[in-house]
């Protein structure tokens, strides 16, 4: 799919189209790895209690779930170069939506295992998750808010518009079957 | 169909509890012609995880159940009940569809009764005569099973599980049609209080921080009533007993026409918490003699952490007896007693001991499968006690029967016996095979069997635990120390007859 033209505003403010439609596709592969990850270790114990066909029920709230995620978070950003000064963000939106969704999703990852390590070595005590969340939440500001401003450079610019491409098969799949999941869950309820 | 007084006696009769009634003397209700006698109506009240063997009215050393002692004296004491299972869902299947797990097969965490049998349960059982029916519960794992009733039986008034919660925390409700498959994939999603990472990347963080702003917030706004923190779900719901019992008192009192009410309460589960005043009481309490670590025991639980464990579901205990004795008193100052049976019971008990916390283990012991049963009946004056053998799979046939109906064709039970009614040589079971597929025979899980004083419990299918036959004489080993092998006869003959029982089974699973 080639990249949308990037650079013009759209209405209220906001980014083009394209380039929210790119990021959104983009989002939707680092999110729908984890979530597909993440559903097929559940089977197993899914198929002991549910037929084939309700287990693919459960994937379609599953994904559902993903695509609010894609969706939640590219909005947040759009949001977000709405309410910033254009060059923060706006201005090289895409790019810099690239660079943020990457280095979000390796630390939401992250956050999920860490939770678990330091429940698991902290016994459940509160100050072994307080410090570990304090030192993720400080880690992901610390390394995301410079992150829009390395989206001017060309190099960079480049390189993100490259992995657009790149994944843009990719997410669109994705965010097909989640358009089929959101079919397959109205089916279920309305039926 | 209304009950006279006299058919009333008479179906006391037909059940056994005729001895149990000889001083109930059911009295008219307001809305009845004179001369006629209202048919009743029937509560049944489900603690989730309320072990009989944790309990003062059971002989348990710490008085941890004083109120219901007290009720105790005009009401039928089962005390040797037993769940169908060890956890939620398998027990409260067992409850409300009259069968064991092996048939209604709703034996895993979240699973939900075999759709073919989905019609077959206690609001199905006893519309015919008590068609005003209503149901509620803090649980979800009874609420999938109440929505699957529902399903097949409209007029059950199924409320939703946020209506009495101060916050209920659950998307999944919004899909009551398809809610099963929903929970599942919320809980695969968000893994709310589940160590698992959630399926959902992102918005789980903002979750993950907005759950432990919420818990802050509402165990602030009552740290006076609830210092440990308010009563919740480990799916991240907060409620009270209290909100319950305040709702249903008039909600009982405001019927016009008799009906089946099923509450279902989550406390004492886990975790424990109860009101200020229950807070601790039991936490200089001497432990009770350690027992050897189970082949299933928890690496690294300690027996401390389990001696602490247990003060404070005991502690919750004593809060739940209490809101229960509450309700109790004003059922009886609203007059509803007056023509309602009520009937207290569990879903599974809950273990402190050989290395093991909590319900969710293959083993099945007493304090997992031991739960209380009681029923008032209305103007009953004395206490009897039932020592017999008697299964949660009896409660549905029974109810029937007070409902004025037969019971259902369906059941594996059989109506409740009253003391001293020759029972015979009844079996009762319970089952855990959390690990087996719902649609393939039961290879794998953990089968026991009551019969008269003995108990015998077959591990299949675990490994490096497969074959494992536990046998325990209960009369004179309750605390289930000595494992006596299949040296005595009975227990041989148990052994086949458990076996044959589970090959039956499976061959008609396969057939």
């Amino acid at each position: 799919m080639k990249a949308s033209s990037r650079g013009a505003s759209g209405r209220f403010g906001l980014p083009s189209r394209g380039e929210i439609w790119d990021a959104v596709v983009f989002a939707a592969v680092p999110v729908h790895l984890w979530t597909y990850l993440q559903f097929f270790y559940q089977t197993p114990a899914l198929v002991l209690r549910f037929t084939i066909l309700d287990t693919l029920g459960v994937l379609a709230y599953v994904l559902a779930a993903a695509l609010l995620d894609v969706v939640t978070f590219i909005g947040g950003l759009a949001l977000l170069a709405v309410l910033l000064p254009p060059r923060f963000l706006r201005d090289q939106f895409a790019p810099a939506a690239v660079l943020i969704t990457i280095w979000t999703s390796i630390w939401a990852a992250a956050f999920h295992y860490a939770n678990v390590i330091a429940i698991r070595l902290g016994g459940g005590s509160d100050l072994a998750l307080v410090v570990t969340l304090g030192i993720l939440v400080f880690l992901y500001f610390a390394v995301a808010l410079p992150l829009p401003k390395a989206g001017v450079n060309p190099r960079v610019q480049r390189g993100a518009l490259s992995l657009i491409e790149r994944a843009s098969f990719l997410g669109l799949i994705f965010l097909a079957f989640d358009v089929v999941s959101l079919l397959v869950i109205a089916a279920r309820n309305l039926i | 169909m209304k009950l006279t007084r006299r058919d009333f006696l008479k179906l006391s009769g037909l059940l056994g509890l005729a001895p149990l009634i000889g001083d109930a003397r059911p009295s008219r209700g307001a809305v009845t012609p004179a001369g006629e006698t209202p048919p009743p109506n029937i509560l049944l009240f489900v603690f989730d995880t309320l072990s009989a063997r944790h309990m003062s009215l059971y002989g348990y050393p710490r008085e941890t159940t004083p109120h219901l002692t007290l009720l105790a004296a005009k009401a039928n004491v089962y005390h040797r009940h037993y769940a169908g299972g060890s956890f939620t869902t398998a027990g409260t299947a067992t409850l409300l569809t009259g069968t064991y797990p092996w048939t209604h097969r709703a034996f895993h965490l979240y699973g939900s009764v075999e759709k073919s049998l989905a019609g077959h349960n206690l609001f199905a059982g006893l519309a015919g005569h008590l068609p005003v029916q209503t149901a509620y519960t803090h649980n979800p794992l009874a609420q999938v099973l109440l929505e699957q009733c529902h399903a097949s039986q409209k007029d059950l008034r199924l409320l939703p599980m946020r209506e009495l919660m101060i916050s209920a925390n659950q998307y999944s409700q919004s899909f009551p049609h398809d809610y099963e498959a929903a929970f599942a994939g919320e809980g695969v999603a968000r893994k709310v209080d589940d160590p698992a990472p959630p399926a959902q990347l992102l918005l789980s963080v903002f979750d993950y921080f907005r759950q432990i702003s919420r818990i802050r917030m509402i165990d602030q706004s009552r740290h006076d009533m609830f210092p440990a923190g308010v009563p919740r779900s480990t799916h991240g719901a907060f409620f009270t007993v209290e909100d319950v019992v305040d709702w249903l008192i008039p909600d009982l009192a405001g019927r016009v026409s008799p009906g089946l009410t099923y509450i279902h309460l989550y406390p004492p589960h886990e975790p424990y918490l109860p009101r200020q005043e229950f807070h601790g009481r039991f936490r200089e309490a001497a432990p009770p003699a350690e027992k050897p670590r189970h082949h299933f025991a928890t690496p690294g639980l300690t027996q401390a952490y389990l001696n602490q464990t247990r003060a404070q579901y005991d502690d919750f205990i004593a809060y739940v007896d209490a809101e229960f004795g509450r309700l109790m008193a004003g059922l009886e100052s609203a007059g509803v007693l007056e023509n309602t049976i009520v009937v207290l019971t569990s879903d599974h008990g809950q273990m402190f001991e050989r290395g093991i916390h909590g319900h969710v283990t293959p083993v099945l012991y007493e304090p997992l499968i031991h739960i209380p049963l009681l029923i008032w009946l209305p103007g009953q004056l004395t206490r009897r006690d039932v020592h017999a053998l008697t299964s949660a799979v009896d409660v549905m046939p029974t109810l029937a029967q007070l409902a004025g109906g037969m019971p259902p064709a369906w059941g594996e039970g059989q109506p409740l016996p009253g003391p001293g009614d020759p029972v015979g040589e009844r079996a009762v079971f319970a089952m855990d095979a959390k690990e087996n597929s719902k649609f393939a025979p039961l290879l794998k899980g953990t089968f026991a069997m009551l019969k008269g004083q003995y108990k015998i419990v077959k591990y299949l299918g675990y490994d490096g635990f497969a074959g494992q036959t536990e046998s325990y004489d209960l009369e004179t080993d309750p605390e289930e120390l000595v494992n006596l092998g299949l040296g005595l006869p009975a227990f041989q003959k148990m052994e086949q007859e458990l076996a044959a029982k589970i090959n039956a089974i499976n061959l008609a699973g396969s057939g």
